[in-house]
C-alpha cells in the first residue's frame, strides 16, 4: 500500500486531490473522474448453464419435421397462437423473448444457428470445460479463452478491473495468470452496515497495512475495488430500461452500472442456469418460456440502458450443448449437441440467422437424435475476439484451431 | 510390503523423535510456553483443520511426537461421537445398489423418490467430510484424504461418479490415507468413479465387442502425469500407448445391473505383451495393469513427484528441493509408506522453522474447518459449511479438471475472493451458518474480561503481530461491537494464513 503513513480515511476524505496531484494515490485514483475518455470495446460473455433448448429458443418453424419431432412443446408457426415471432421467414423467435424482437429487425441482433462444439460430450460438465478453456476434446489446458485474450493483449487504460465476472467464483473462461475480478455481487459487500460496515473496513485495512506478501497485495486491491464499486453509489438505468427481478437482471444491471462507470473494464462475464429441461420444458408457456422471457428482457434492458455505449460493447449468449431435436418421455428433452447463440450489439451485422442449417431430417441429425454442428463455437468466439475486440492472436486465444477468412461468419461489421 | 528395512526406519525414526514436552515442565520453564505455544499451534494448523482449545491442551500435555505417533495409527482412535454425528447421511454407508435404489435417477412421477434424487449424495458426502474435518479425532487421516481426494480427483457432478463418489472416499480414500501409496493407487485404479472420470471404461481393444471405439488414452496419460510419476518424471508418448494398451478392459460391472463395482474384460484387452518405461510387462491380462501400478508406485520419479506435493500441503508453497530429497528417500525406504513419509516431515526441526509459519493461504476447506473448530462450533449438519466452501471457490469434491483444486496461495486467492472470506468470517462468529451452531454471546465477556489480545488468543491459539492486535485495538476504541471484532480475527492474515 502506497500510504504507509496515512489512515486510509482520513487518506481519502481529507488529502485526495492534493495526493492525486503529487503521485501518490492509490490505484483508484487512476480511474478516469472525467467523461471524455472514450471507452474501450467490451465483450459481456452471458453462460446459459445447463444447456439451452436452442430449437425452441430459436425456432425453424420452417421445417417441419421440427413440428413431427416434437408434439407437445413445439412453438407454432408464426401468426397462430402463442406463435413464434418471425425472424426471417424460415426462423422465428421464442414468443416469449418479444423484446428483442426490434433489436433484430434494427439489425444489431445476429443469431448464430445450430452453433455447438466439434466434441461430441453430453456431460454438461466436460462441454462446460471446452467451451471455456476453448480447447474442446482437451482436459489439459489451464486456463481460459477469455483469460488468454487478455494476456495477449494489452489494457486500453490503466486499470485493475480488465476483466469482471458477476459470479462467487472465477469462472474458467476467465481462469489464468490475467487477474480478473470476480464476485456474485460487484457492488455489495456485506460487511454490516452503517458504522459497523465502516469499522470492518478500516480494520480490514488496518490488519493487512504494511503487507507486500500475496495476500496483502491481494487485500490492497479487494480494498481499492470496493473503493471504486462504492463510489459509483446509486444508480437508476437510463432511457427507462426496465431489469427483470432477479439475480440476471441484477447481474446485467451491474455490469451496465460498471461498464457506464468507464473503469477500464474489457470484459465482463455472468451465467445463468435452469436450462437443463429434461422434464415438463413447456412450449409457448411453462418453463423454459420463463426462463427465455427473463433472458430476453434482461438483454433488451441492458441494451437500451446502455443507449449510444452499445455501439462499443457486443454482448454474447452462450450455452455448452443443446438438446434432443425430438421430446422425451416427460414432456423434456434430453442432452444434445448444436444448440443457438446471440450476438448483440452496435458492431454485430444483425437481422440475421447465421451458419449453415444442417436440417432435422433423421439421417441429417447428429447421431440420429441432435441438432448436427455446422459452426463451431470458436469460430463465433474468435470472431468477436478478433474483429470485435481487435486481437489479431487467435492462435494463442484457441490454440489448435484453424480459423480465418474461411470459416468467419462476418457477422461482426 | 512390511519389510526388515521399514521395520528398522520406523525403530530409527520413534528413537529420534524428542522427548514429549510440556509447557511448564520443560527446562526453560514459563519461557518455552510461547515458543512451544507456536510450534504446536503450527503442527496442529498443517497436520488437522486447525487447533481447537481442547486440541491444544491435549498436545501440549502428551507432546507432539506422541499426537503425531497416535495419529499415524488412526484404526486406534476411537471417536463414538463423530460416529453419532456421521449417522444423519445415509447414502455414506450404502453399497452401490442401495444407493440406486434410494436415490433413483427418474421422473417423480414414476414413482417414490426414496430418500432423495442422486445430486443429494454428493452433497452427503462433502458434508460428511466437513463434519469429520471440524469434529474428527482423526484428524491426519481427514487432511491426507482430503489430500488424497484432490490427487486422485475426480468430479462427483459427473452423473454416475454421483453414485460412486461414496465408494470412492470411503473404500478407496481413506482407509488408504496414510498407508501405503501402492494399495491406494491400486484402489483408484479400480474404482468405479476414476474408471468413468478418465474415460477407461470406454478403452478397448480396436475392433472388440463391447461398444467402444477403440484405445482412449486418458487415464493412462494422467496415471503417470497426475497420479504417480509428474509430467517432467521420465515417460513418453510411447509409454502412454502402452500403458492404455494394457488398461484395456479395466472397466467396471453397468450400474443398472446391480451393485457397481469393478470388472475386468479379457474380451476387451488388447494382447500381447507391452513395454513401459524400457520394462517388459509379459502379456497376462490383468496383471499387466498390477505389474504396471507396482512399477509406477515404486519409481524414483514418483517418489519425487509425491514428496514435493504433500511437502507443498504440509510446507511451503515452494518447497525446498533438500527436504524433497530427504522425504523422497524416505518414502522409498519404507517401500511409499504415506503415514511415515507425512511424519518424518511433521518431526523434522525444518518443519518448525519461522520461514515456514504463516507461510501458506488456508484454502477454502481449511479456512471454513478451521474458523468452525476455532470457534467451537457444533456441526449437527454440515450442508450449509460445504456450501460455503464452494462459495469461497473450491466446491467439495466437484473440481473439475483431473488436477484437482489448486493448493498454492497465488492460484487461490483472488481480490474478489477476498471479498467472500471476510464476509465468511462474519458469517462464521454470528452463528449464521446453519447447521454449525456457535455461541455467539461468547465474544462480548472474552473481550470484556480479556480485551482483544485474549479474543485473538482465544481464536488463535497464540497472540498475533503486532499489526493485527493494533487494529483490533484500534477497532474496539472505534466501538466495534464483539462479534465484528471477532470476525476480524477471522479475517486477519494470522487467520486466513496457516
Amino acid at each position: 500500500m502506497l500510504h504507509s503513513t496515512m489512515n486510509r480515511r482520513e487518506f481519502v476524505t481529507g488529502s485526495l486531490a492534493a495526493a492525486a496531484s503529487l503521485g501518490l494515490g492509490p490505484r483508484f485514483l487512476l480511474r478516469p473522474a472525467d467523461a471524455q475518455t472514450t471507452p474501450g470495446r467490451v465483450m459481456v460473455c452471458l453462460f446459459q448453464r445447463g444447456a439451452v433448448d436452442g430449437l425452441n429458443m430459436i425456432v425453424p418453424y420452417g421445417e417441419s419435421r421440427y413440428y413431427s419431432l416434437r408434439s407437445s412443446i413445439a412453438i407454432p408457426r408464426p401468426g397462430a397462437n402463442g406463435g413464434a415471432l418471425d425472424l426471417d421467414g424460415f426462423f422465428g423467435l421464442h414468443p416469449s423473448m418479444s423484446a428483442l424482437q426490434p433489436m433484430f429487425d434494427d439489425g444489431e441482433l445476429a443469431v448464430i444457428h445450430a452453433c455447438g462444439s466439434p466434441d461430441e460430450s453430453r456431460s454438461h460438465f466436460d462441454a462446460q470445460e471446452y467451451m471455456e478453456t476453448g480447447t474442446p476434446g482437451d482436459k489439459t489446458t489451464d486456463d481460459g479463452w477469455i483469460n488468454r485474450h487478455l494476456q495477449t493483449t494489452s489494457p486500453a487504460k490503466p486499470t485493475t478491473l480488465r476483466a469482471v465476472a458477476v459470479t462467487g467464483n472465477v469462472p474458467r473462461a476467465l481462469a489464468g495468470s490475467e487477474s480478473v475480478y470476480a464476485a456474485a455481487s460487484l457492488l455489495d459487500l456485506d460487511l454490516g452496515s452503517g458504522r459497523q460496515g465502516e469499522l470492518a473496513r478500516a480494520a480490514i485495512e488496518d490488519l493487512y497495512r504494511g503487507r507486500t506478501d500475496l495476500i496483502g497485495r491481494t487485500v490492497g486491491e479487494t480494498l481499492d475495488n470496493y473503493e471504486i464499486f462504492t463510489n459509483l453509489g446509486g444508480y437508476t438505468p437510463a432511457n427507462g430500461a426496465a431489469y427483470p427481478n432477479g439475480d440476471l437482471g441484477r447481474q446485467l444491471r451491474e455490469i451496465a452500472q460498471v461498464l457506464k462507470s468507464n473503469l477500464g473494464v474489457e470484459v465482463a462475464f455472468l451465467e445463468v442456469g435452469g436450462w437443463d429441461t429434461h422434464v415438463n420444458e413447456g412450449g409457448a408457456d411453462g418453463q423454459l418460456a420463463d426462463l427465455l422471457r427473463t433472458l430476453a428482457d434482461a438483454m433488451a434492458a441492458f441494451r437500451i440502458d446502455l443507449g449510444n455505449a452499445m455501439d462499443d460493447v457486443c454482448l454474447m449468449t452462450m450455452s455448452e450443448f443443446g438438446r434432443t431435436a425430438a421430446e422425451n418421455g416427460t414432456g423434456g428433452t434430453d442432452h444434445g449437441h448444436g444448440t443457438a447463440m446471440l450476438a448483440l450489439g452496435g458492431t454485430v451485422a444483425g437481422g440475421k440467422v447465421y451458419g449453415d442449417w444442417p436440417g432435422l431430417g433423421s439421417s441429417q441429425l447428429y447421431e440420429g437424435r441432435d441438432l448436427d454442428v455446422t459452426t463451431d463455437f470458436r469460430t463465433f468466439f474468435a470472431e468477436v475476439v478478433e474483429r470485435h475486440l481487435g486481437n489479431d492472436d487467435i492462435a494463442t486465444v484457441f490454440p489448435d484451431f484453424a480459423y480465418g477468412p474461411s470459416n468467419r461468419l462476418a457477422l461482426i461489421s | 510390503m512390511m519389510s526388515t528395512s521399514l521395520a528398522q526406519f520406523a525403530l530409527a525414526v520413534l528413537l529420534a523423535l524428542p522427548a514429549p514436552t510440556s509447557a511448564n515442565e520443560g527446562p526453560l520453564g514459563s519461557m518455552s510456553s510461547a515458543a512451544e505455544d507456536a510450534r504446536v499451534v503450527h503442527l496442529l494448523n498443517r497436520a488437522a483443520f486447525g487447533p481447537t482449545s481442547e486440541l491444544l491442551e491435549e498436545v501440549h500435555r502428551t507432546g507432539r511426537a506422541a499426537w503425531v505417533g497416535q495419529q499415524l495409527n488412526p484404526a486406534s482412535i476411537s471417536d463414538p461421537e463423530l460416529d453419532q454425528k456421521l449417522s444423519i447421511y445415509p447414502a455414506l454407508t450404502m453399497n452401490g445398489s442401495e444407493l440406486l435404489e434410494n436415490y433413483p435417477q427418474q421422473n417423480p412421477r414414476d414413482g417414490p423418490m426414496g430418500i432423495g434424487p442422486p445430486q443429494r449424495i454428493p452433497v452427503e458426502v462433502a458434508s460428511a467430510n466437513m463434519t469429520r474435518s471440524v469434529h474428527g479425532k482423526a484428524q491426519l487421516r481427514e487432511v491426507m484424504t482430503d489430500f488424497w481426494f484432490n490427487h486422485f480427483n475426480v468430479s462427483a457432478q459427473d452423473g454416475p461418479i454421483r453414485y460412486a463418489v461414496v465408494g470412492y472416499v470411503r473404500d478407496a480414500i481413506r482407509p488408504n490415507a496414510l498407508g501405503y501409496f501402492e494399495d491406494l493407487l491400486r484402489a483408484t485404479a479400480e474404482s468405479v468413479a476414476m474408471l468413468y472420470y478418465l474415460d477407461n471404461y470406454l478403452s478397448v481393444a480396436p475392433g472388440s465387442r463391447g461398444g467402444g471405439s477403440g484405445i482412449n488414452e486418458n487415464y493412462a496419460r494422467e496415471l503417470m502425469e497426475l497420479h504417480t510419476l509428474g509430467v517432467d518424471g521420465g515417460y513418453s508418448q510411447g509409454d502412454v500407448i502402452e500403458v492404455a494398451r494394457a488398461f484395456t478392459g479395466w472397466s467396471f460391472v453397468p450400474p443398472r445391473s446391480g451393485t457397481p463395482t469393478f470388472a475386468f474384460f479379457p474380451q476387451a484387452h488388447v494382447g500381447g505383451a507391452k513395454t513401459v518405461l524400457d520394462t517388459t510387462i509379459p502379456a497376462g491380462g490383468r496383471s499387466e495393469g498390477l505389474q504396471i501400478l507396482h512399477l509406477l508406485a515404486t519409481h524414483p520419479s514418483t517418489a519425487r513427484f509425491l514428496s514435493h506435493k504433500i511437502l507443498q500441503r504440509l510446507v511451503a508453497d515452494d518447497p525446498p528441493q533438500s527436504l524433497v530429497d530427504r522425504t523422497a528417500e524416505v518414502f522409498l525406504a519404507t517401500g511409499g509408506h504415506i503415514g511415515w513419509t507425512v511424519a518424518s516431515v511433521l518431526l523434522s526441526d525444518q518443519f518448525y522453522e519461522p520461514k515456514y509459519r504463516s507461510n501458506k493461504v488456508k484454502t477454502p476447506l481449511e479456512l471454513v474447518a478451521s474458523a468452525l473448530r476455532a470457534t467451537a462450533a457444533d456441526v449437527s449438519l454440515g450442508v450449509a459449511a460445504s456450501r460455503l466452501v464452494g462459495d469461497l471457490g473450491q466446491p467439495q469434491l466437484r473440481a473439475g479438471p483431473p488436477t484437482g483444486w489448486p493448493e498454492t496461495g497465488d492460484e487461490i486467492l483472488s481480490p474478489g475472493g477476498m471479498v467472500t472470506r471476510f464476509e465468511f468470517g462474519f458469517l462464521a462468529v454470528t452463528d449464521r451458518i446453519e447447521g454449525a451452531r456457535v455461541d455467539a454471546a461468547l465474544w462480548e465477556p472474552i473481550v470484556a474480561i480479556w480485551g482483544t489480545d485474549g479474543l485473538a488468543q482465544y481464536l488463535l491459539g497464540q497472540l498475533p503481530s503486532d499489526t493485527t492486535r493494533a487494529a483490533l485495538s484500534q477497532a474496539a476504541a472505534d466501538g466495534a461491537e464483539p462479534g465484528l471484532l471477532a470476525a476480524m480475527v477471522l479475517g486477519s492474515p494470522e487467520f486466513q494464513l496457516q
